[in-house]
């Protein structure tokens, strides 16, 4: 597999500025396609189906379907970014924090030319939270609307007039046809991302309930949306979609084709064919090699992602039941040799909020950090015997199989401790054994990666209440300091409390925190005009803004 | 006696037929049966997120409610007996994972992809194997006779994915660059055109091999057999000796085989859409049991179910025509 052999840092040194020209061009291209691809068919288009904001394969829908905001074009600092009008035009908050009011565009309208009001989006965010739309996206939702954790809890066996009655209940209003008022149930400075977010985009009651909620979203012709394109075409192997005409701005981009496959290596061959205008690079063997091919020179593009990669913990479960040993394991593994090792990982990493964003702090990085004596002192403090440390398994999926071997050998290596590691392929049992609570050692691609840029979005990932947490860990601490700090609407109190709740976090090391990932993208000359953002997709740099993309004659 | 033997094979194979769709249910209740309680006992549920990417974790709230929805919650015998009364009546569920989607309508969707591969695959591998084997053999120990068993041995010792791979690195890849870009083949997905070649050439690689080998061994032996030298002392012509005497008798254990080579051509095909891309059945199939999606996997267990019993029916059909033992007398 990928390889320390190559012997380089990885790529991260290389090619990261000069991104070719990417300015407007003079000649245009005749056909103003964009041709990328997604991971796989999106399994619904309905945007309460969708989960994961900038995954790819989930956010297609940022083409077809348009939230409140969005956030802002061109600032590539996540600290800096600000959010932007979308389907609203502007916005305002009460003095208590707990009340938004939107004010939609006059001429935001559907694909079918009708006009966007306040009541789609009313309907939209409650059926986002009624439990029986079971949305994978409903959290943010749920958390922040008032009466949002109360419709989102009632169960299958409830009657569906209590249902109504709780959602009926909502601080969701439409004061007319163009003012869309939310009110909180408690403040939060965060909620203007979540307006950001397409699972939020208006719905159509009419057409849902013409062509069934299970339905409507299967057909291009009933697909009623209010994104800058369309779907047009839903194959076994692409999705197409086209400019809709009756967006409330210009689009110039006339076709958004993507491409369905997991594997990179066909997306890669057809890259190099020219039938595809965006690869994420080949498989993992010839990945570094492709970054310093010349021929590639001007197309590599490439910045931190808002994502970090950890390792966890069973916390409940001896040895790892207690902090000290969890601590003493973190401060076994070298980073930097892993980022190494990792061929498509980024910078080495031990906090849990990605550089470039509010509430990164480098000055707890120590806690976590690299240091092989503090490691022995700390194993041999805990008490742990040596039988305890006898038999512990790393679960990994196999795509994951050469990070858990390299953790394997450090902590044999700095620890003395020798352990299995158990590979699998199937991600289902993965996944079931880790919320069994069948696993010592847990590698995962991803730990958590920005659905925006606000620390609340990180910090929520381990409140004891969170489907996320699967550490078996606990914390009253931490979760009353990150409540206090979701909640707060003083900026430098909220981000105290963060910092606070952040430090303790690192201490208990439910979590060894790894590196913060890299995006790599190959990216044909002829695509102009990409307008980039720290929390663009996975699949296009510039998906936010692809109606202003341009093809350049070629 | 000729109009006879006629009719007589007609009604041996009207009852061949119906007595082998009388066994169809049975046998297709027993696959749904070990289907189901396989995928129920592996680990995880269609809930899940997987592992394609950053997880979103459903809220338990959200995951009760969909278990209530699809009747998960039911004990798996009652789950069971569902399943087969629906299915009894053609109706085979929506999937889990694709909302509102009929397992018949992905089953649908994708399984011409497939057929097309296979029936293409089949047309190059009986004609290729058949006519190299038989060649190998009638020109025994000859520079052809070497190269066909060479061919034959390099062919089944490759793995299919890696022929893919290396097609794809040749003819592909490689032309594009040697042609710069003028001549080439796609690398991947679906098309009634140059999109078929690689993924036709990769199916077909192994089976061509093993089905070249069997005719050769199997031509040699009969040309050694007693009648043969028989017909040819009677005076025969070489080419009515060997039309009828040989082949036809060489065949029997080639026939034999086309029943196993349909269920290798469908492990085989799920292997070559992955490789190339091809929405066909092996890749809902494969993505259905990743993602636990129960009814599509039962869905697309039955009807290939249904393809290997066909198979088989239509070889048992063969016999009658070609192996005398099992002719009406």
């Amino acid at each position: 597999m990928a390889t320390a052999a190559c012997g380089s840092s990885g790529g991260q040194s290389k090619a990261a500025t000069g991104f070719g020209d990417r300015s407007v061009p003079k000649d245009l291209a005749a056909d103003q396609t964009l041709r990328t691809f997604s991971f796989s068919k999106p399994t619904s288009f309905d945007p309460a189906r969708q989960g994961q904001e900038t995954f790819a394969g989930n956010a297609l829908r940022r083409q077809y379907a348009e939230a409140l905001l969005k956030p802002q074009p061109g600032v590539l600092k996540a600290a800096d970014l600000n959010v932007a009008g979308a389907a609203a035009e502007s916005w305002s908050v009460s003095g208590d924090g707990l009340s938004y009011t939107f004010k939609l565009r006059k001429n935001a309208k559907f694909n079918d030319g009708q006009p966007v009001r306040a009541q789609d989006f009313v309907y939209g965010w409650r059926r986002l939270i009624d439990p029986r739309t079971a949305s994978p996206s409903e959290g943010p939702f749920a958390r922040s609307v008032k009466g949002g954790m109360e419709a989102a809890a009632l169960g299958p066996r409830t009657d569906p007039a209590t249902v109504e009655a709780a959602l009926d209940h909502l601080g969701l209003r439409a004061v007319d046809d163009q003012t869309f008022e939310v009110t909180l149930g408690q403040p939060g400075s965060y909620f203007k991302w979540v307006a950001t977010l397409t699972a939020g985009a208006p719905i159509r009651r009419d057409v849902v309930e013409r062509y069934g909620a299970d339905q409507w979203a299967n057909k291009p012709e009933t697909l009623v949306t209010n994104g800058p394109f369309k779907v047009a075409d839903v194959s076994q192997t692409q999705t197409t979609m086209v400019a809709n005409p009756f967006y409330w701005d210009k689009v110039g981009l006339k076709r958004f084709v993507a491409g369905y496959g997991l594997d990179p290596t066909p997306r890669w061959t057809q890259y190099l064919n020219d039938q595809l205008d965006v690869s994420n690079g080949p498989g993992s063997e010839s990945y570094k090699q492709a970054l310093d091919d010349p021929r590639f020179k001007g197309q590599i593009i490439q910045y931190p992602e808002l994502s970090i990669q950890w390792m966890q913990f069973n916390t409940a479960k001896p040895p790892f039941d207690k902090p000290a040993t969890r601590e003493a394991f973190t401060k076994a593994i070298d980073r930097n040799a892993y980022n190494q090792v990792a061929a498509d990982t980024g910078q080495p990493f031990d906090t849990l909020v990605p550089q470039g964003m509010p509430g990164y702090n480098p000055g707890l990085g120590g806690i976590e950090a690299f240091d092989v004596n503090q490691a022995k002192a700390l194993l041999q403090s805990s008490g742990v015997s040596a039988a305890q440390l006898g038999g512990l398994h790393i679960l990994t999926g196999s795509a994951q199989e050469s990070n858990a071997l390299f953790i394997k050998d450090q902590l044999q290596k700095n620890l003395g401790v020798s352990v299995t590691v158990d590979s699998i392929g199937d991600s289902a049992t993965v996944n079931s054994r880790t919320k069994k609570g069948d696993y010592n050692m847990l590698t995962t691609f991803i730990g958590h990666a920005a659905n925006y840029p606000d620390p609340q979005d990180f910090f929520d990932v381990f409140l004891s209440t969170s489907p996320d947490n699967t550490t078996g860990w606990k914390n009253p601490d931490y979760d009353r300091l990150v409540t206090e700090a979701d909640t707060s609407t003083d900026a430098s109190k909220r981000s105290g409390l963060y910092d606070q709740a952040h430090k303790l976090l690192l201490e208990q090391a439910p979590v060894a925190f790894l590196v913060q990932l890299r995006r790599v993208f190959w990216v044909k000359p002829w695509v102009r005009a990409i307008t980039r953002t720290p929390v663009d997709a996975a699949y296009m740099p510039g998906d936010l803004y692809s109606k202003d993309i341009v093809i350049a004659k070629h | 006696m000729h109009l006879l033997a006629g009719s007589g094979r007609g009604r041996q194979i009207g009852s061949l037929v119906l007595r082998r769709l009388v066994w169809v249910v049975p046998i297709l209740a027993f696959v749904i049966v070990v289907t189901f309680a396989l995928m129920h006992l592996a680990p995880g549920n269609p809930w899940d997120a997987t592992a394609h990417g950053p997880t979103v974790e459903l809220s338990p709230t959200a995951i009760r409610h969909l278990d209530a929805k699809y009747g998960l919650n039911d004990p798996w015998p009652v789950q069971l007996v569902h399943y087969m009364a629906n299915a009894a009546r053609f109706d085979f569920g929506v999937s889990y994972r694709y909302e509102g989607q009929a397992v018949s309508h992905l089953v649908v969707q994708s399984l011409p992809h497939t057929f097309v591969l296979g029936v293409l695959a089949l047309g190059v591998i009986l004609p290729l194997g058949l006519g190299l084997g038989t060649a190998a053999a009638l020109r025994h120990n000859s520079w052809l006779d070497y190269a066909v068993t060479g061919l034959a041995t390099v062919g089944a010792s490759v793995p299919n994915f890696v022929v893919g791979i290396l097609l794809v690195l040749g003819l592909s890849v490689g032309l594009n660059r040697a042609t710069g870009g003028a001549f080439y083949l796609p690398a991947a997905g679906f098309g009634f055109d140059s999109h078929l070649v690689m993924p036709v050439i990769t199916l077909s690689m192994l089976p061509v091999a093993f089905i070249a080998r069997l005719t050769r061994s199997s031509t040699l032996e009969a040309l050694g057999r007693d009648h043969v030298q028989a017909a040819r002392a009677k005076g025969l012509r070489e080419r009515t000796v060997i039309v009828r005497h040989v082949l036809k008798n060489s065949l029997v254990p080639v026939v034999t085989t086309i029943g196993p080579l349909v269920t290798f051509l469908i492990t085989g095909t799920i292997v070559v859409e992955y490789v190339f891309q091809i929405p066909g059945l092996g890749g809902t199939f494969v993505q259905a049991i990743s993602q636990r999606d129960y009814p599509v996997i039962l869905g697309a267990t039955i009807t290939y179910a249904v393809v290997v019993v066909m198979a088989n029916l239509v070889v048992d059909i063969a016999y009658l025509f070609i192996d005398p033992r099992v002719r009406p007398s």
